[in-house]
């Protein structure tokens, strides 16, 4: 009654249907899935690692549920200089640029980005951010969608920590202000 | 009474139909009954009973909208106010069905319209719904009372805009999730201002921004409210004032937790959740983070349906928040919470009959984190009485999955989502066969059942021999030959629904059926190994079957078979099929 043999190759670990030596086109016929494993750990150019599965509509999660902007994850890592560790972030759950402000503010601990955000001379941070053209940019100028969409890591300079660039000290800001 | 009903018993009492019990007093007794399933045996009884049971059946559930048409619907049952409707192939959320498949819900309204113009209620599942008919219904139906719809598509804020407007006895607006086209929030502002009839209000998965003076105002006014669940625009002041308006809410889904000005105090917000004395369920909490949870414990303690299913708590948060939460019987969380916040599930909800674990990461490789066999295995030993699971997990053992069932024998629902297709157990490399087999052998009330991971057909042996009382089975790249296909057509003698995606289950597989199918609501079969000439021996030897192939344009030959769907219909095949179903 029972299949003959389950053999050991049952157990192996592959990425085909059970009972294929390939994972694609049997009989010349379309498959929806295709060679997950084909793709490799690839790191894409805009600097994310693109790792997606490639099959439709797997694993089974309601397309209405991915519409809700759940799933729409943009995570970019941000170092601070003077700090040995760098934190992850999720571009997608800030409105905008002062939401990020305070976002940063709290991950480590200290006031000013969002001032630097608003007059990049008045604060001893600088704010910057690497675009998918590899450069450094500082944040704030552009539209927040254009900036979410080309960031690829962002980092905090201290004005103290870059006397090698010749920028000028922090402008104070008169007290009636 | 309905004149033709009138016609019917003068017609009886003319023939002199000895009547041992009078139709009247049969058919009070029959309006308590509310049970479809109960009233279709009665239905059965005899002439008389079929005739009384038909005139005072008030709701009708119809599950696949194919299998009868609004003609034979509205002859059927004549007295009808409450309908559920359901349309497409569950498989169509996951985008497996092409768009514009059909189950378009305006047809049902024009014959409705006639016959039923007393119709009060509408919920509607995987249907096509536009604005016009949505229009036509706050037009067409001056009772109408409720209006749910849930992965529905084709409508946008303008067709919500009509019901507001004109739906002057409305009592429930719920708009789950929904493939709507959000075009703003100015559909709020047409409820009337003398409008006060509501009672169900759920916009949660609207993504524009309303009106907040008009929803403050809406909500002050309708003192029956008890449902209310706002979308993620609406700040955290904001519904602070709305809890202060509405402190009867038993169900209650916030807006963003996200903090929008500074000055704003939290322990307002505390004191007015803690006004709401009757809360049962919570939902929404978008972008919830620890500052702000514990404004939530007051009213955590009489939660019965807690769901974070859009709130990627850590474990720490939940192992914080849930020792206020004795009472939850039902509990819907992301695995972002890890194991250790399963942990904390086992160890404070005793109570819990449902869990479902949503994955934060599902499409993306990389990410190993999440929930294992570990988390589920906690939960199980702390909640005994659990009989509903959704689980999403990277790795499983068959071990856990006994384990777990073990401790909780009473699962009805069991669906496991193992995310990497044909995953073995991954300590022993095994498949995960024996986990469902002790699942089915276990779980002797087990209703539904979704599996993953690697399985052979020994998984489809067990299920066809032990599960008794299945109703539903999901199944995808799994199965090593038409056997295990056959297996469970062949038991199973409860089965209803089938869906299979990418098995190795062929013609001989899909021919076992034939005698099954009429007895089933539908088979949904893609990416298998079934062609034409299979279709077209089941269609030619079940005409009450209808056999629709999806062709999709891609599709080279003639005679593959990518996407077949199989149900059993009383109004023969579709007279509405797009040009991509052959109806065979």
């Amino acid at each position: 009654m029972e299949k003959e043999g389950v053999g050991l190759e049952m157990t192996e670990l592959r990425l085909g249907l059970p009972g294929d030596c390939s994972p694609v086109e049997k009989h010349g016929k379309k498959r929806v899935y295709t060679d997950i494993s084909g793709e490799k750990n690839g790191i894409g150019d805009n600097g994310k690692t693109q790792n997606k599965s490639d099959i439709v509509g797997w694993p089974p999660v309601c397309s209405y549920r991915k519409k809700s902007g759940f799933y729409d994850k943009i995570y970019v890592k941000v170092s601070m200089d003077g700090t040995p560790f760098l934190r992850k972030i999720d571009l997608n759950t800030f409105k905008g640029y002062p939401d990020l402000a305070i976002a940063l503010e709290k991950l480590f601990g200290c006031f000013g980005i969002g001032e630097a955000l608003k007059d990049a001379d008045s604060s001893e941070y600088i704010p910057i951010y690497e675009d998918k053209d590899a450069d450094w940019m500082l944040i704030g100028d552009v539209p927040w969608r254009m900036f979410t969409e080309s960031c690829k890591r962002l980092r905090i300079m201290k004005r103290s920590e870059t006397k090698f660039f010749g920028l000028p000290p922090p402008r104070r800001i008169p007290e009636d202000e | 009474m309905h004149s033709k009903r009138k016609k019917e018993l003068a017609e009886k009492l003319e023939e002199k139909r000895v009547c041992a019990f009078p139709d009247e007093a049969l058919e009070l007794v029959l309006v308590n009954i509310k049970c479809h399933k109960d009233r279709n045996s009665v239905s059965l009884v005899c002439k008389d009973w079929y005739n009384a049971e038909k005139w005072t059946r008030t709701h009708v559930f119809i599950g696949n909208c194919y299998s009868v048409s609004p003609q034979i619907l509205v002859r059927r049952f004549p007295n009808i106010r409450s309908v559920v409707l359901k349309g497409k192939p569950r498989f169509s959320d996951f985008n497996l069905v092409p768009p514009n498949w059909g189950a378009d819900i305006h047809a049902w309204l024009v014959v409705f319209a006639s016959a039923y113009p007393f119709l009060e209620e509408l919920r509607l599942k995987r249907m096509t719904v536009t604005d016009e008919s949505l229009e036509f219904l706050a037009m067409s139906f001056p009772n109408f009372k409720a209006l749910s719809l849930l992965s529905c598509d084709g409508f946008s804020t303008d067709g919500l805009a009509a019901i507001a407007t004109h739906c002057k006895n409305l009592t429930e607006l719920d708009i789950h999730e929904n493939g709507i086209d959000d075009l703003g929030g100015g559909w709020l502002n047409c409820f009337p201002k003398n409008f006060r009839s509501l009672e169900v209000l759920n916009f949660a998965n609207l993504n524009s921004d309303v009106t907040f003076d008009s929803l403050e105002r809406l909500v002050r006014r309708c003192r029956s409210l008890r449902i209310l669940k706002v979308n993620k625009n609406v700040t955290l002041e904001q519904l602070q004032l709305l809890l202060i308006s509405a402190p009867q809410l038993t169900e209650l889904g916030t807006g963003s937790f996200l903090q929008s000005s500074t000055q704003w105090q939290s322990t307002d917000l505390e004191s007015a959740f803690k006004r709401c004395k009757h809360l049962r369920s919570l939902s929404g909490l978008w972008e919830v983070t620890s500052i702000y949870l514990p404004v939530l414990y007051p009213c955590c303690a009489t939660l019965t349906f807690l769901n974070l299913s859009y709130a990627s708590l850590e474990s720490g948060e939940l192992a914080k928040l849930l020792p206020n939460c004795s009472q939850l019987r039902r509990l819907w969380i992301v695995d972002t919470v890890q194991d250790k916040g399963l942990q904390a599930v086992g160890l404070n909800c005793h109570l819990l009959e449902e869990l479902r674990v949503f994955p934060s990461d599902p499409f993306d490789q990389d990410i190993l984190q999440g929930v294992t066999e570990l988390g589920f295995v906690a939960v199980s030993h702390g909640c005994p009485r659990l009989r509903y699971v959704l689980y999403f997990c990277r790795q499983m053992t068959n071990e856990a999955v006994s384990t777990i069932v073990n401790n909780c024998p009473d699962f009805t629902h069991f669906r496991l989502c193992i995310m990497n297709p044909y995953q073995p157990d991954y300590l022993t490399n095994e498949p995960m066969d024996e986990a469902f087999g002790s699942v089915v052998k276990t779980c002797t009330k087990l209703q539904r059942l979704a599996v993953s991971g690697l399985l052979t057909d020994l998984t489809f042996e067990y299920i066809g021999k032990y599960a008794k009382n299945l109703e539903t089975l999901s199944v995808a790249f799994a199965g090593s030959s038409d056997w295990g296909m056959q297996c469970v057509l062949g038991g199973c003698p409860k089965l209803r629904k089938l869906e299979i995606r990418d098995c190795p289950f062929g013609n001989a597989a899909l021919l076992s059926g034939l005698e099954k199918y009429e007895s089933m609501r539908s088979l949904w079969m893609s990416a298998c190994n079934v062609t034409m000439n299979g279709c077209r021996l089941l269609a030619r030897q079940m005409p009450r079957l209808n056999v629709e192939v999806i062709r999709e344009e891609d599709e080279r030959y003639d005679s593959e078979v990518n996407k077949v769907y199989v149900y059993r219909s009383v109004s023969g095949s579709r007279s509405d099929a797009p040009p991509f179903v052959i109806t065979l």
